[in-house]
C-alpha cells in the first residue's frame, strides 16, 4: 500500500471514523492496528517478527534499566551503587549494539560483503561472499534508531520506561511515521499516542491541507522531476556539461519535494488524529551555511544524532582524553575543536552510513559535509579577511543571496552522489559536467528532449515556482494560518485548485510507476 | 453556557461547510472525470442516449456489431419508430445486463434488441479479460451504482496481463484521463456533462468496401453448449428481461459467421426461446436482404453504409410485423427527429461519395 495510494486515502478516513467513534482512552488501540494492517500490508510476517522482536528486546531492556534507576533513586550504598551503574551501562551497551547490529545484518550487509569481497580481489585472493538477499522491513533504518533513542532515554532517565510493551509497539510503529519518520522521541510522543484526542475540526481542515501539500510536491513536482534526472543520469555522456547542472540541481529539489512533500502528508494525517509530529523541514534553501542547512534539513536526524552520538562521543572519556591532550600541547583552542572535529567525524560518518551502506552515501551524505563544515570553520579567519580586503557588505540582501545560493550549490553537489549508481559513477558524471561547456542546450529546444513535453516543462516551472512563494511566505507563519484568516470563497478557490491541480498534473494512474519515497530506500 | 452554546453552533457551522465543500467537490470531481474522457464512437452513442428527450421505442444494445448495422434514424424514415443503438467498441458478454439496466433507468422502450455475437463468441473471446472492452463500457457510463456494479464484476476477472487489476483505477478514471489535459478541446467541454445530442442515435457510419465470405450455415442444426460462466450470464441477462417485464428481441447480425458459433447460437436460440422470447440469426436472410458479400461489408465483422441500410431495412420490417409499435412519423412531438433525420441524410450522402474500395 503506498502512501500516494486511492487505498491508501481509504485506510486514512476508515480509520479516522473508527477512532473518533471509539470511547476517548480506547483510541490508541485503534492507531495500534491501523498500524499493524499498514505494517502487513507493505511487508510481510516475518518483516513484522523483526520489527515485534527489536521492539521487545527494547521494551525488555528498559524495563530492566528503568528498574535499575528507581532503586538507584531510593538509595543505596556506594557498592552497590557502582555495581548498579555498572550493570545498567551494560545493559544498555548491549541492547543498543544488538539493535544497530541486527539493523546492520539485515539492511547493510552489502557494504560489508561488497568491501571485503573488493579488498580481496585487490589482494590477489577472491573471497566471493554472497549477498544473503534478505527482504529487510519496511522503516528499519528509523525505528531501529526510534528504539535506540527510547533505550538511551531511559537509562539517561529522560523518559520512564513504559510497562505496556503493546504500548511501546505502538510508538515504534506508528503507520505515518513508519517508512520514512520523523524521528520521534518517547517521551515527546507517548502522551500524543496514548492519551487519545478529542475531535477537532482544524486538526481535520489543517491536517487535510498538509497532506494535500505534500501530495502536489510529490506528484506534481517531484515525479516531473525525476523524469529529467532519470534521463540525465541515466546517460551524462550524452547529457554532459550544463545538463549534468541540470541533473544535479533537479535531483536537489527532487529529493526536497519528495521527502519534504511525504513528511507534509505524514504530519497532516498525523494532525487529523490530532497527534502532533515534530517537524522534519524549515525551508532548508533558505540556509546561508552547510551546518544551518542541516539545522532545516531532516531536522529530527540531526537532533537524533547530535544527542545520541556528538555528544555521547565528546562525553566519553576516551574523547576527554584527547581534549586534555590537546590542551595541553596545542594550546586552549585546540583543545576544545580538536576532540569536536573527532565527535563531528564520528557523527558525519554515522549520518552517510546511515542513509545507504555504500561509500557514495558515506562520501556525499557524511563526509563532505564535515570536510565542508570543518573545513569552513578552520579557514574563518582567512575568509573575514579576504571579506574585508574585497570591502564585502555582509549585511545586505545580496551577501545573503549569495550565501544561500553557495550553501545551495554545495548541498546539491553532496546529494548528487546519491542518485549516481556509484561514488565513481558520480565523479565521472562530474567531469563530464565541468569538461564542457554547452549553454546553447537553453536556447536550442534540447530541454525538451529530456523526457518532459514542452508543456509538462511549464508545469514544473510553475509549480516550483508556487514553491518558492509558499516557502517565501512561510518565512513569516504558518500558510494554513494566514489562509484560515481570509474569506471563505478564497480559501475554497485555492483548496480546489491545489486539488484540482493534483488531479490533473500529479504523475499518478495507470501508465506511471509512481516511484517510492526516496528516504523510503534508507 | 453561553461559551457552550458557541461552541456547539461553531461545531455544527463547520459540520455544514464541510458538508457543502464536499458536495461541491464531489460534483466538480464528476465533472472534470467527464471533461478528461476520450470522445470516441462508444462516448458519442452512450451520452447521446443520456440526452433524448423524446420517447424511444426501440433500443438495440450490443457491441460494434450494433452500431455499425442499426440505422436509427433510417428506421424512424421508414416504418416511424424511434429507435436508438445503445452500444460500445468491444463489447463482451458482461455488458449486456448493464445496458438493460442502463437504459431502463431514463426509457421505457417498447422493445429492446439485443446483439448476442459478444455471447456466441464468449469462449474464445479474450476480449472479456481487458481492460480496452471493461473501459469502453465503464469509461462512459454515467458514475452510478450500475457501473460500480459492472466494474466490480469484470475486473476481477481480468486477465490479460496488460489490464490494471485495481478497481479504484477504473472507479474514478480520471487516474488513467487527467494525463489528456493538454488535449482538451471545445469538442470535450461539449461531453463534460456526459450528455450530447446525437444525431444518427447510436449509428456509426463506415464507408471501406471489403470483399468477405459468407457462409450458408442454415443446415447446421447441432447446438455446442455454453461454458457454465457463458450460461450464467445469459440466464442472468433472460431473469432480468423477465423481471423487468421488457419485451426482448435476440438478434444475431449478418457477417462471417464460422460453422462453431452457429452451433452456439442454436444452444442460445433453444434457451431464449424456452423463456418466451424471440432470436433471429439474420445470416439465414442475407439473400432476403440482398446483403452482397462483396460490396456491403466494411469487414468481416461489420457492414458499411450499404449493408447497414439493407440490414435496417429488414429488421426494421421484422420488427415492425412482430411487435406492436406505433407509426409516429407525423407528430409534432418528434419534429426534432425529422430534422435530425435531414441532417443524417446528408452525411449519408457525402460519406456514399467517399466510399472506399479494398
Amino acid at each position: 500500500m503506498s502512501v500516494v495510494s486511492m487505498t491508501f486515502f481509504i485506510f486514512v478516513i476508515i480509520s479516522l471514523i473508527v477512532y473518533y467513534i471509539t470511547p476517548l482512552r480506547f483510541r490508541w488501540i485503534v492507531l495500534l492496528g491501523a498500524s499493524g494492517y499498514f505494517f502487513l500490508k507493505v511487508c510481510s510476517i516475518k518483516q513484522l517478527a523483526v520489527l515485534v522482536t527489536m521492539c521487545l528486546l527494547a521494551y525488555g531492556s528498559a524495563f530492566w534499566i528503568d528498574k535499575i534507576n528507581n532503586e538507584l533513586k531510593n538509595g543505596v550504598d556506594s557498592v552497590l551503587k557502582k555495581s548498579l551503574e555498572s550493570r545498567k551501562k551494560w545493559i544498555t551497551r548491549i541492547a543498543v549494539t544488538i539493535e544497530i547490529l541486527i539493523l546492520i545484518i539485515l539492511q547493510d550487509n552489502a557494504f560489508f560483503i561488497n568491501n571485503i569481497n573488493s579488498v580481496g580481489k585487490l589482494m590477489g585472493s577472491p573471497i566471493g561472499l554472497e549477498l544473503p538477499g534478505w527482504a529487510v522491513p519496511l522503516g528499519i533504518s528509523y525505528f531501529t534508531l526510534i528504539l535506540i533513542g527510547y533505550i538511551l532515554d531511559v537509562s539517561w532517565e529522560t523518559s520512564k520506561a513504559q510497562k505496556n510493551p503493546v504500548k511501546l509497539l505502538l510508538f515504534t510503529s506508528f503507520f505515518p511515521q513508519m517508512i520514512s519518520g520523523p524521528l520521534t522521541r518517547y517521551h515527546d510522543m507517548q502522551n500524543e499516542l496514548f492519551n487519545g484526542h478529542r475531535f477537532d475540526h482544524n486538526n481535520i481542515a489543517f491536517g487535510g491541507q498538509r497532506f494535500l501539500w505534500g501530495l502536489f510536491k510529490k506528484l506534481v513536482i517531484a515525479e516531473r522531476l525525476s523524469v529529467i534526472v532519470s534521463t540525465i543520469y541515466g546517460d551524462f555522456y550524452t547529457y554532459n556539461g550544463l545538463f549534468v547542472f541540470i541533473g544535479v540541481i533537479g535531483y536537489t529539489l527532487q529529493v526536497y519535494a519528495d521527502f519534504s512533500g511525504y513528511m507534509d502528508m505524514i504530519i497532516g494525517v498525523s494532525q487529523m488524529f490530532g497527534i502532533k509530529m515534530p517537524e522534519n523541514f524549515n525551508t532548508p534553501f533558505y540556509a546561508t551555511n552547510l551546518s544551518e542547512v542541516w539545522r532545516r534539513w531532516h531536522m529530527t536526524l540531526g537532533f537524533w544524532v547530535k544527542d545520541y552520538i556528538l555528544y555521547p562521543v565528546l562525553k566519553s572519556s576516551f574523547i576527554q582524553k584527547i581534549a586534555k591532550y590537546s590542551k595541553k600541547h596545542f594550546g586552549k583552542n585546540a583543545g576544545k575543536k580538536i576532540p569536536t572535529y573527532i565527535g563531528m567525524f564520528c557523527t558525519w560518518f554515522f549520518v552517510g552510513f546511515w542513509h545507504g551502506g555504500s561509500w557514495k552515501y558515506i562520501l556525499g551524505s557524511g563526509l563532505f559535509f564535515y570536510i565542508m563544515i570543518v573545513g569552513g570553520q578552520i579557514l574563518e579567519p582567512v575568509f573575514k579577511k579576504f571579506i574585508q580586503w574585497l570591502r564585502i557588505n555582509t549585511e545586505c540582501f545580496s551577501w545573503r543571496l549569495f550565501q544561500r545560493l553557495r550553501t545551495f550549490f554545495l548541498f546539491a553537489a553532496s546529494v548528487s552522489f546519491g542518485r549516481a549508481a556509484s561514488a565513481i559513477q558520480a565523479a565521472k558524471m562530474w567531469k563530464n559536467g565541468i569538461t564542457t561547456f554547452n549553454p546553447l542546450i537553453f536556447f536550442d529546444k534540447s530541454l525538451y528532449k529530456l523526457g518532459l513535453s514542452q508543456e509538462n516543462l511549464l508545469v514544473l516551472v510553475f509549480s516550483l515556482g508556487v514553491l518558492f512563494v509558499v516557502s517565501l511566505l512561510q518565512q513569516t507563519g504558518s500558510v494554513r494560518e494566514k489562509l484560515s484568516k481570509q474569506n471563505l470563497v478564497f480559501r475554497w478557490l485555492v483548496l480546489f485548485t491545489l486539488i484540482f491541480s493534483i488531479i490533473i498534473f500529479g504523475f499518478y494512474g495507470p501508465g506511471y510507476n509512481v516511484s517510492e519515497f526516496i528516504y523510503g530506500g534508507f | 453556557m453561553e461559551i457552550k452554546e458557541k461552541s456547539k453552533l461553531k461545531s455544527k457551522l463547520w459540520i455544514l461547510r464541510f458538508t457543502i465543500f464536499i458536495v461541491m467537490f464531489g460534483y466538480l470531481f464528476v465533472r472534470v472525470s467527464y471533461l478528461f474522457k476520450p470522445v470516441d464512437y462508444s462516448r458519442k452513442s452512450i451520452s447521446g442516449y443520456y440526452a433524448l428527450e423524446e420517447e424511444i421505442d426501440v433500443v438495440y444494445i450490443g457491441g460494434s456489431s450494433c452500431m455499425t448495422y442499426w440505422a436509427p434514424m433510417q428506421a424512424w424514415n421508414e416504418f416511424g419508430f424511434t429507435s436508438y443503438s445503445f452500444a460500445h467498441e468491444s463489447a463482451t458478454a458482461y455488458s449486456i445486463k448493464p445496458s438493460l439496466i442502463e437504459i431502463k433507468k431514463t426509457q421505457s422502450p417498447d422493445l429492446v434488441v439485443i446483439d448476442v455475437i459478444s455471447l456466441g463468441r464468449f469462449e474464445n473471446s479474450r476480449k472479456k479479460y481487458e481492460e480496452v472492452a471493461i473501459r469502453k463500457l465503464a469509461d462512459n457510463l454515467n458514475y452510478s451504482l450500475n457501473r460500480l456494479d459492472y466494474i466490480n464484476t469484470t475486473v476481477p476477472s481480468a486477465m490479460d496481463s496488460k489490464s490494471s487489476k485495481n478497481q479504484l483505477e477504473y472507479v474514478f478514471d480520471i487516474a488513467k484521463y487527467h494525463t489528456r489535459w493538454n488535449q482538451l478541446s471545445m469538442n470535450s467541454l461539449l461531453y463534460s456533462d456526459n450528455v450530447n445530442h446525437s444525431v444518427s442515435k447510436g449509428y456509426k457510419l463506415l464507408t471501406k468496401v471489403t470483399p468477405i465470405e459468407l457462409n450458408d450455415n442454415k443446415n447446421i442444426t447441432q447446438e455446442k453448449e455454453f461454458s457454465k460462466e457463458g450460461k450464467e450470464i445469459l440466464i442472468e441477462v433472460l431473469e432480468y428481461c423477465k423481471s423487468e417485464n421488457l419485451n426482448a428481441l435476440f438478434v444475431t447480425n449478418s457477417h462471417t459467421e464460422a460453422p462453431e458459433h452457429r452451433q452456439t447460437y442454436n444452444y442460445l436460440s433453444r434457451i431464449v426461446k424456452s423463456y418466451g422470447y424471440d432470436y433471429i440469426n439474420t445470416n439465414d436472410y442475407n439473400d432476403t436482404m440482398g446483403l452482397k458479400a462483396n460490396g456491403d461489408f466494411n469487414d468481416r465483422n461489420h457492414v458499411n453504409i450499404f449493408g447497414a441500410e439493407k440490414y435496417t431495412s429488414f429488421l426494421g420490417g421484422y420488427i415492425k410485423n412482430n411487435y406492436l409499435i406505433s407509426d409516429k412519423r407525423g407528430e409534432e412531438s418528434f419534429s426534432s427527429w425529422n430534422q435530425d433525420h435531414i441532417k443524417w441524410s446528408e452525411e449519408v450522402k457525402k460519406a456514399k461519395k467517399d466510399i472506399k474500395t479494398n
